[in-house]
């Protein structure tokens, strides 16, 4: 019986886990009505920023190298299956659209900025309650969840659809020149285009800005969850840096999953 | 002369631990008071009690005649300010925004008028070199100073400062209390300071110690 037993705290782990990221949702949505405050917002848009450069534009190298590799290696599988003929410049879009734009874009972007940016937050806020800064912010009655929460919840959202809309784009400039440079395909580069614009339907659109979305929002929850868990002991910050990233992987590629499964049927 | 700040049979229990037992406390506008420490005898937890941060097992805190809780946190923020022991900045702010922080958060003044005012404070703390740096390239002193700074930025009426002079020179020392004897002087502000041991208390107008869980007046 015991397997029974570990199902049922695995179980009860779950559920207290998100019993806990509800209440910081709540939490996070209540404390946004000090952006209404034009002093505060002022302090957020500074914070804003710094979280946007932070885990959007600093995010752009890696991000770039990962597009041209993923174009290279999704472009040579695809001449092995489509190779040349009538109606190539079609199945290419079509391809793309289906293995990049729907599938490998959204995880891949997600996957950068869990391992770029959501563990950096775990590590900062874990050593920001370590150093007792909550408690400086509380005892000026400043609210911490405004000053350190509001602007990750609402920057990685942001920053994963800008990083997942600039992965599309580095994708399908260098699938055009691996194609068409490596492979010699004969194939225009405003056909190419023109095919793949015409074969994203709204529905794609929709379903990428909620993965974005939602995705990013989930990671950003994730991640600042972790960090206030951290007790008075360094190594807590490790701890929770591990189960940050697990629990960001299995919970943001699960959705992504179970969105696409809904959404592409 | 009545009191601005006035605890009220203040007992302070954390579980079994009993750190104050029906402790009584007033202190006038512009008086400075000492609370002479030792190790673990309460001394931040009663500050935090008198900033209102911390609510007492029983009794009362009273500011200006009016019960603490019934203080706005923008109001509180305007008459006390509680500077934490080796613990002030904020560290993804510079040492300058960590000034501005809680003033932009709860008033609004002019930008011009904030900047003079905390260059003033800043250059006679000998801060204004460091006013530009990063609160990890302070020293504890440093930033027990930095919190100090803040507190008289803010203008607040009431200032609680935990072991200020804790890792200060002699030199140093003399100099700050001599800076907050000016301002007590000059704008009626109210100090009520926790110090050790070896500590310097003879600017302080009263000076109380913590025996049997009760204030004793020296």
């Amino acid at each position: 019986m015991n397997w029974l037993g570990n199902i049922g705290r695995k179980s009860t782990g779950w559920l207290f886990f998100s019993a806990d990221l509800f209440g910081l949702l709540n939490l996070t949505f209540r404390e946004m009505r000090h952006v209404l405050n034009p002093s505060r917002r002022r302090i957020f848009w500074f914070l804003f920023k710094r979280q946007l450069y932070n885990s959007g534009l600093k995010a752009t190298y890696i991000n770039t190298v990962v597009a041209i590799m993923l174009a290279w290696l999704v472009m040579s599988k695809a001449y092995l299956l489509l190779s040349e003929g009538a109606g190539a410049v079609q199945y290419y879009a079509q391809f793309f659209i289906i293995v990049v734009i729907r599938e490998i874009g959204p995880i891949v972007s997600g996957v950068i900025l869990i391992a770029r940016s959501a563990n950096a937050i775990t590590a900062e806020i874990g050593h920001l309650k370590l150093n007792n800064e909550f408690d400086v912010l509380s005892s000026m009655r400043i609210s911490p969840v405004f000053i350190f929460l509001v602007p990750v919840f609402l920057s990685f959202p942001l920053s994963l659809l800008l990083m997942f809309f600039y992965f599309n784009i580095v994708c399908i400039s260098f699938s055009y020149l691996f194609i068409s440079g490596l492979y010699g395909l004969d194939i225009n580069f405003a056909d190419f285009i023109r095919e793949i614009v015409m074969g994203i339907s709204s529905n794609e659109i929709v379903i990428s800005i909620a993965k974005a979305c939602l995705g990013g929002g989930l990671i950003g929850l994730i991640s600042i969850q972790f960090g206030i868990k951290v007790g008075d002991k360094f190594t807590d910050i490790s701890r929770a840096i591990s189960n940050s990233i697990s629990t960001q992987f299995l919970v943001f590629i699960s959705f992504n999953v179970a969105l696409s499964i809904l959404a592409y049927r | 002369m009545s009191a601005i700040l006035e605890l009220q049979d203040i007992s302070i229990q954390f579980s079994n631990n009993t750190l104050f037992n029906e402790l009584n406390l007033a202190v006038n506008k512009g008086e400075i008071c000492c609370i002479r420490t030792g190790v673990l005898d309460g001394g931040s937890t009663l500050l935090k009690c008198c900033a209102g941060l911390i609510l007492p097992t029983s009794g009362l805190v009273h500011l200006e005649g009016k019960s603490i809780d019934q203080y706005s946190d923008c109001e509180l923020f305007k008459k006390i300010s509680y500077c934490q022991e080796n613990a002030g900045l904020i560290s993804i702010f510079s040492n300058y925004n960590n000034l501005l922080l809680p003033i932009n958060y709860h008033l609004q003044i002019n930008s011009k008028i904030l900047a003079a005012r905390i260059s003033n404070i800043a250059e006679k703390f000998g801060l204004s070199d460091v006013l530009n740096k990063e609160p990890y390239q302070l020293n504890d002193v440093q930033i027990s100073l930095f919190t100090l700074v803040r507190a008289l930025t803010i203008e607040s009426e009431i200032i609680l400062l935990d072991e200020l002079q804790s890792g200060m020179s002699v030199a140093m020392r003399q100099r700050v209390l001599e800076l907050i004897r000016a301002y007590s002087n000059e704008y009626g502000y109210t100090f009520i300071m926790t110090t050790t041991a070896g500590d310097d208390l003879r600017f302080a107008d009263r000076v109380f110690s913590i025996k049997n869980q009760q204030l004793m007046e020296e």
